[in-house]
């Protein structure tokens, strides 16, 4: 009898991984077609001897001599710092910046709304004009505005060199970019502020614990999931900031503000050294890797907890 | 699951890079024209409306042109080849900074355009790539090549072989506020180095610097070097050695003195336009093409002149695009488009409705145009305007001219410390 009943069973049960296989199926055709491919095609690009000479001929393999020949650019170590520094100051910026702004707006003002509303325009503003507004903004002459308006109130002495020293431009970017990117932050943490249970905060007030108690043994904790989500989705947007940087400072002066996907684009499309700029591609693509394992780490920390 | 996961995660990270690499590249080139389309469009296809007149009528070409149809003269131009060849146009549209692009993903993909309109600095390096058709042949046929200066000739050249004719040929010179020269008490513009630095002088006040030019991180930056370079006798083989140190030394002075603002670190060739219109400068180094604008949008009196001369002598330096044929058994056809094209009145016509440099010789001399107004300073410097490079690995070699000058400007090493490693670094990207 019991043979019986599991025959069935069993079949039953492989058809329904058919049919979940051909569920799947369209997804996988899609990752492989336009994920897998790309990759692995750069990946070998990156192996390949492919530049001016032999764009059109035969591109020989020369092993890892593209990442050595990239990896001796004292460029590129220069990009990793300065990729890796915009992200994390910009990252730190925008999630402080719009946790503070999601919190005020989770309380009804009048107006309130309508302000939330304008914010979103930062966001909504294409990067070109972005870019070329605050360019006319920092100009260090005494045609911009910033240096006016910080002169006017005594904050500074002489007007500040923004795009023409290296600190000054670096700033520059990832103020810019912070002011971009505050908006976003603000309103993914903003709704998930909405779905926390009031209970629990009221119960803790009955407890006796404060505004800043609550804050961090509450609030923060149970929006710990979208705290992780919002800075890893911030991590990765800023990492490959591009148009930013080559609209307002083309990776100068000097260098100063030359990130990964600057170099990468700079000896693909200028340099036409091909197979260097995959190389920067994958180095860039194994660093986002790395921290998005640990990222994955954090969220599986949550899901035990929960 | 985790597995899985970590998968997904990755092709998003990796999505991400390559969205990264590709995106957004016709966003910022100072000199390339107007973008005003994103990708290749067709813009016209005629047929011949009169019987062909030549051997290869009934052929169909592709053009891919970087020059929008405001340039009205050019497509005039190109409807009149179709209706006298009988040669079948279909003119593939691009703005300049995609072309590159683009050309690259034609060549991978077997599908590159007849004729091609190059930035001339890229002619050498599809010559090397071996994708452009040898001109030489042709060009002892069908056309007087000794009337053709010197300068815009060799920016098509590769291995003494000829790969790309001039389209738009362009070099540098002096514009100069006449309003503030008057009121400073000067008469002429600056004819050398020295004259230069007690014009500066006299113009540079509280609110207005005395000459604006382009050192940003672009080509701009490197063209107007190079001209600065050529009149103290440097040549592209030997950057870093002493005239280098003499060009840059005039960089430095004019900083130290104020006569331009280091702000120009972050300038293009446009954004020094702007500080000329706006009276912050009394001087500007630009191109000829910038004679349009200027004359609609100066509310004072203006005027050009050469640059002034340095311890070599005369000197600028010369840019543009090139017309070139892709290699292909449509070249006959392909070659009669750059022959039509470089027809002198056809290149009269061109070049005066636009402001770009005629580069035959009696063009130039035939022409009231070129010989009266503002043009003239410009027409008359194509004697003595040499090309950028030309070399295959321009664009890198470009990069350590780049650095090398942004370096001084903004203090960070002295003339001579930066020549010395400009020199070192610049040379294993000559040919």
């Amino acid at each position: 009898m019991p043979n019986l009943r599991q025959r069935p069973a069993r079949s039953l049960q492989r058809s329904e991984n058919r049919a979940g296989y051909l569920f799947i199926f369209p997804a996988l055709v899609f990752l492989l077609a336009f994920v897998a491919f790309p990759i692995i095609y750069n990946i070998v690009i990156s192996l390949r001897e492919v530049n001016v000479y032999t764009f059109t001929g035969e591109q020989s393999f020369v092993g890892l001599r593209n990442y050595r020949d990239v990896l001796a650019m004292p460029v590129l170590g220069k990009a990793v710092r300065n990729t890796l520094y915009f992200t994390v100051m910009c990252i730190l910026f925008q999630f402080v910046i719009g946790f503070g702004l999601a919190m005020m707006f989770s309380k009804p003002f009048p107006l309130s709304r309508l302000a939330r509303g304008m914010l979103m325009v930062c966001w909504l503003v294409p990067t070109i004009v972005t870019a070329s507004v605050w360019q006319w903004i920092y100009a260090g002459d005494s045609s911009g505005i910033l240096n006016f308006l910080l002169m006017k109130l005594h904050v500074i002495s002489s007007p500040i060199s923004w795009m023409t020293s290296a600190t000054g431009a670096m700033w520059a970017l990832i103020i810019t970019n912070v002011w971009k990117g505050v908006p976003f932050n603000m309103l993914l943490l903003s709704t998930a502020l909405t779905t926390l249970p009031q209970d629990v905060l009221e119960a803790a007030s009955i407890d006796g614990a404060g505004r800043w108690k609550r804050f961090v043994h509450i609030t923060l904790p149970m929006l710990r999931p979208s705290i992780v989500s919002v800075v890893t989705l911030g991590f990765i947007y800023t990492f490959k900031t591009f148009e930013l940087i080559y609209i307002m400072t083309q990776g100068g002066p000097l260098n100063a503000t030359e990130n990964l996907a600057t170099v990468s684009y700079r000896l693909t499309f200028s340099n036409f050294e091909i197979g260097q700029g995959a190389a920067v591609a994958n180095l860039m693509m194994t660093l986002l890797i790395v921290i998005g394992i640990i990222s994955q780490r954090f969220m599986e920390k949550d899901e035990v907890m929960s | 699951m985790k597995k899985a996961l970590s998968l997904v995660l990755a092709a998003v990270l990796s999505l991400a890079v390559f969205a990264g690499c590709s995106g957004s590249s016709g966003e910022s080139t100072a000199s390339a024209p107007p973008a005003s389309q994103e990708e290749a469009a067709v813009v016209e296809s005629n047929a011949p409306a009169e019987p062909a007149a030549s051997a290869a009528a009934g052929e169909q070409i592709q053009f891919l042109l970087t020059y929008p149809q405001e340039k009205v003269e050019l497509y005039k131009i190109l409807e009149e080849f179709q209706v006298e060849t009988g040669i079948e146009l279909e003119i593939l549209y691009m703005p300049l900074a995609d072309a590159k692009t683009q050309i690259n993903i034609m060549v991978a993909s077997n599908t590159l355009a007849d004729v091609l309109d190059i930035d001339g600095i890229d002619t050498r390096a599809y010559a090397a790539m071996g994708i452009l058709a040898e001109l030489d042949e042709k060009i002892a046929q069908d056309i007087d090549i000794g009337q053709y200066y010197e300068g815009p000739l060799e920016f098509g050249m590769y291995q003494d072989k000829c790969y790309g004719l001039p389209l738009s040929p362009s070099n540098l010179s002096l514009f100069y506020n006449k309003e503030m020269f008057a009121e400073a008490g000067i008469a002429e513009p600056p004819a050398t180095w020295d004259e230069m630095r007690t014009t500066l002088a006299a113009l540079t006040g509280d609110d207005v610097y005395g000459i604006a030019m382009p050192a940003n991180k672009s080509s701009d930056a490197a063209f107007c070097f190079l001209a600065f370079l050529f009149q103290s006798g440097g040549t592209i083989e030997t950057l870093g050695e002493e005239a280098t140190v003499t060009a840059l030394n005039l960089y430095q002075e004019m900083l130290d003195n104020k006569w331009m603002s280091v702000e120009m670190a972050n300038w293009g060739l446009e954004d020094g336009a702007n500080q000329f219109l706006g009276q912050k400068a009394a001087m500007l180094i630009d191109g000829c093409w910038r004679v349009k604008s200027m004359t609609a949008n100066a509310t004072f009196e203006w005027d050009t002149a050469p640059l002034p001369a340095g311890p070599a002598g005369l000197g600028t330096a010369l840019g543009g695009h090139n017309i070139a044929a892709a290699k292909g058994d449509k070249f006959d056809a392909a070659w009669e488009l750059i022959a039509y094209i470089n027809r002198p009145d056809n290149m009269q016509r061109f070049c005066e409705s636009e402001n770009y440099l005629p580069a035959r010789k009696d063009v130039s001399a035939n022409s009231t145009y070129f010989q009266t107004g503002a043009i003239k300073a410009f027409a008359d410097s194509l004697e003595f305007t040499n090309p950028r490079g030309p070399l295959v690995k321009w664009p890198a070699y470009e990069s350590v001219m780049i650095e090398m000058v942004q370096s001084v400007i903004v203090g960070a090493k002295t003339p001579e410390d930066a020549a010395a490693a400009a020199n070192e670094e610049m040379k294993q990207f000559l040919d």
